[in-house]
């Protein structure tokens, strides 16, 4: 059980990466982000470049895809959504689709369907007590621990921080505060893209590297999403921890191929009975 | 070269039903179905294997369109009361989640097996080598009939409600119709033309299994009603048509160029639909056609209140 | 009028939504150091004026300058950088941020460098409202109406802008509130700050302003003194419909 709990956190916080940037890019933005799992596959696969193909130690690899992958989501903004800025929040979403769809198969296109794998040391697992803990894991919990406070200090202490939590919560206002709207996307777009490349990385060493990996992850980081509240980024993560948990508790019960369903499962009941998530506050709406 | 047509031609018409059906549950309804490829399938699944087991394959057909539409209407009833964001998670999720459960329960779906032998209706009465035609034929007269009758429901007072529904819900509120009954029925109603679309899926190839079923089908719907122009029943038929005829047509390109295996031609396939609807947004959003009565044009105010 | 005279000034502006205008060619100046209020029945596009005015419209045609530059083509974001700041008549505060939070992000995107810090603009301005002094660290979102505004009118003052533009700050006030919240605004207008404010409450509004427009159906039909147009029973009734 305890070992269930451990490996439910680190799922969770690997999730809590991606949900993070789907709910800090639906704040500001107003539109959920279906592009969001072939953001987090093409991550993977600039990483596995400068990795693999370039030879380059993992951590330097993770660190240059981050800011390609940064540089790909601000472009995509600037060619997909940004003519479509003033069209209703359901055509963004189409948009959003068309682009996943594209990017998926651009990668697919460039390396095949066939699975990779990150070249890594392999490494022998941890052991504390009863519990284990894997070379992946450890890694995982590291950068995802790292990453959220990092995020969380430039949300909560920052004038970054404080023109994105402004301009989510009521763009004409920041406005005339002075806050320059697109300086403040752009800036939502790159930690985006930095946060989802970091996952993307973490996913790929965690199982393989392949061109649906983005796409399997979009029930799931919507699932977290929503469970903390989807305009609430830091709430996101709580979300993310609980899915963890409950996708890890689930297999006493359910095959582990099922993990999905338990996603949906807790997506459906949470809309039906409390859809401003379970950690979210009810967004103080004008 | 005319096995090729009549083989491209089929797909076509099974796509511009598909087509038919979103144009319905988000052209007319605003209704974000992501998750189209599940209903599509399920439908596939249901006819082929009711039809394995005997029933005959018209019957199938008619329990697969049921089927389907009653668990569209389930679907939507999740999310029927929040708003158009929360339904395409839902029914994309749902579409994950039954690909999952198709691919592992071999006890009841055979799993990636798949589903062999499924009997097309008025297959003992039709010679074997004509069989790909009178099923083209029979497809096509279910599209044409299906397409009468949306133009119908286009027309009527429950299309206008529809419409009305997805540009003005508060005003349909205030008159005192309840818009979630509204959108859970053309939801069920977009459901069961899915389901009919899959149907005819699995008699055409005789044989279903989880791999043929993917975003691909969902892309294709939305790029055809989409270029089709939203609402517009004709326009979707046009677009299905020509864009799915260049689309699916150029698999047969594979042939003749060298260098592109079918894979590849595929991921280009699909970076153009992807590419495509993007483009058709931002540059016709209301795509080619004319929806049945005029646009009104939307007021955006920037308004601070 | 030369360069430094002129605040804030709309040269024959047309404007509306989708296409649609809703101001026809409306011209106003506001001098420097000036206090202009705009009245006008409901629908005459009061609310319009002024979003054109701040820069969240761009209008269809027309001119307007602040502090002598061409700002038309520019945002909100740069007119406030250019030391035009405001008060929206609803959801003028950040809901989910403190009111501190709300102060500061006031001051800083807006501030000129090397004026006045953060600090002792924050002091000087909740001299002006002391009220609001005990909830520094409340959401913004459970304060009272009054205080809501009190935060808004208190942001919009940090950044020390040469024009400060209300909209409506009466609205949804007790009479006792707005006569006190008034007062304040003498105050600031006192300090030096030009004024360019719309009001329902015409006798609120007169009283605060050295010189009034009247806007009907989008077009001026009147500009003269406060005091000449709050005492002309005429001009009331033909214009504001009694009140």
């Amino acid at each position: 059980m305890p070992q269930l709990l451990l490996n439910g956190v680190v799922t969770g916080l690997l999730l809590s990466l991606p949900a993070l940037a789907l709910s800090l890019s639906f704040g500001v933005l107003r539109f959920a982000n279906y592009a969001i799992g072939s953001y987090l596959t093409c991550g993977a696969y600039l990483v596995y470049l400068f990795n693999v193909m370039f030879g380059w130690p993992l951590w330097l690899a993770a660190t240059f895809g981050a800011f390609a992958l940064a540089a790909l989501v601000v472009a995509v903004d600037w060619l997909a959504y940004r003519p479509l800025r003033n069209r209703s929040g359901v055509t963004l979403l189409v948009a959003s689709m068309g682009v996943a769809i594209a990017l998926e198969n651009v990668v697919r296109l460039f390396a095949g369907n066939s699975p990779r794998s990150f070249d890594v040391p392999v490494a022998r697992p941890l052991r504390f007590g009863d519990l284990r803990l894997n070379y992946e894991q450890l890694t995982i919990l590291i950068t995802v621990l790292a990453a959220l406070a990092v995020v969380w200090i430039v949300f909560r202490l920052t004038r970054l921080g404080r023109a994105m939590r402004a301009v989510a919560d009521n763009p004409d206002l920041a406005a005339v505060r002075g806050i320059s709207r697109g300086r403040v996307v752009v800036s939502v777009w790159i930690i985006c893209g930095v946060l989802t490349a970091l996952a993307g990385v973490l996913v790929g060493l965690d199982t393989n590297i392949e061109p649906q990996m983005g796409w399997n992850y979009l029930l799931p980081v919507f699932t977290a999403a929503i469970l903390g509240g989807i305009a609430s980024p830091m709430a996101a993560v709580a979300g993310a921890l609980t899915l963890g948990i409950a996708e890890e508790l689930a297999t006493l019960v359910m095959p582990p191929h099922y993990r999905m369903i338990v996603a949906f499962l807790i997506m459906a009941t949470l809309l039906l009975v409390r859809p401003w998530g379970l950690f979210g506050t009810r967004w103080v709406t004008r | 070269m005319t096995v090729y047509l009549i083989a491209t031609l089929t797909l076509v018409a099974i796509t511009a039903l598909a087509g038919l059906a979103l144009n319905l549950q988000w052209g007319m309804g605003g209704l974000v179905n992501f998750g189209l490829f599940g209903f599509y399938m399920l439908g596939a699944y249901l006819c082929g294997l009711l039809t394995v087991q005997g029933v005959p394959p018209l019957v199938s057909l008619v329990a697969a369109m049921i089927g389907v539409a009653l668990l569209s209407a389930l679907v939507s009833l999740i999310s029927v009361r929040l708003s158009e964001d929360y339904l395409a998670i839902v029914t994309l999720g749902f579409a994950e989640c039954l690909r999952l459960f198709i691919s592992y329960e071999e006890w009841l779906t055979r799993g990636t097996f798949g589903v062999a032998g499924i009997e097309r209706p008025f297959q003992g009465l039709v010679p074997a080598q004509l069989s790909d035609t009178v099923f083209l034929a029979f497809t096509l007269t279910v599209m044409a009939l299906v397409y009468v009758a949306l133009q119908a429901l286009a027309g009527s007072p429950f299309g206008r409600l529809v419409r009305a529904t997805r540009d003005d819900p508060a005003v349909v509120e205030a008159l005192g119709k309840s818009v979630l009954t509204v959108r859970f029925k053309v939801f069920a109603v977009g459901g069961a033309i899915l389901g009919l679309a899959g149907g005819l899926h699995a008699f055409y190839y005789t044989y279903i299994d989880p791999t043929q079923f993917g975003p691909i089908i969902t892309a294709y719907a939305f790029m055809a009603v989409v270029i089709g122009g939203r609402g517009s029943n004709r326009g979707v038929l046009a677009s299905a048509f020509t864009l799915i005829l260049i689309l699916e047509g150029s698999r047969f390109l594979v042939d003749l160029v060298p260098h592109l295996g079918s894979s590849e031609l595929a991921a280009i396939r699909l970076i153009l639909v992807g590419g495509g609807l993007v483009l058709l947004l931002i540059v016709k959003p209301n795509g080619f056609g004319k929806e049945p009565r005029s646009a009104e044009a939307k007021i955006r105010s920037s308004d601070m209140s | 009028m030369s360069a430094d005279d002129t605040g804030l000034v709309l040269h024959d502006v047309h404007a509306g939504y989708g296409g649609q205008p809703i101001l026809h060619g409306v011209s106003l100046s506001v001098r420097k150091g000036e206090r202009k209020v705009v009245i006008g029945p409901n629908g005459s596009g009061k609310s319009t004026l002024m979003k054109t005015a701040v820069g969240l419209l761009r209008p269809l045609s027309g001119q307007i300058l602040l502090n002598g530059r061409d700002v038309t083509a520019l945002g909100a974001s740069e007119r406030a950088r250019r030391g035009l700041t405001y008060v929206p008549q609803e959801a003028n505060v950040f809901r989910n941020m403190s009111v501190l939070e709300n102060l500061r992000i006031g001051h800083e995107f807006i501030a000129p460098r090397g004026g006045p810090s953060f600090e002792q603009r924050l002091a000087e301005v909740l001299a002006l409202f002391p009220e609001i002094r005990p909830k520094l660290g409340t959401m913004a979102g459970h304060l009272s109406g009054g205080q809501r505004q009190m935060v808004a009118m208190a942001a919009a003052l940090m950044p020390g802008p040469t024009v400060l533009a209300l909209d409506e700050p009466s609205a949804g006030l007790s009479p006792r509130n707005a006569e006190m919240l008034f007062g304040i605004i003498h105050r600031i207008a006192d300090s030096g700050v030009t004024l360019l404010l719309i009001e329902q409450n015409t006798r609120l509004g007169l009283g605060a302003a050295d010189n009034g427009v009247v806007l009907v159906a989008g077009q001026v039909r009147l500009a003269a003194p406060a005091a000449d147009i709050l005492a002309d029973e005429d001009i009331r009734r033909l214009y504001l419909g009694g009140t």
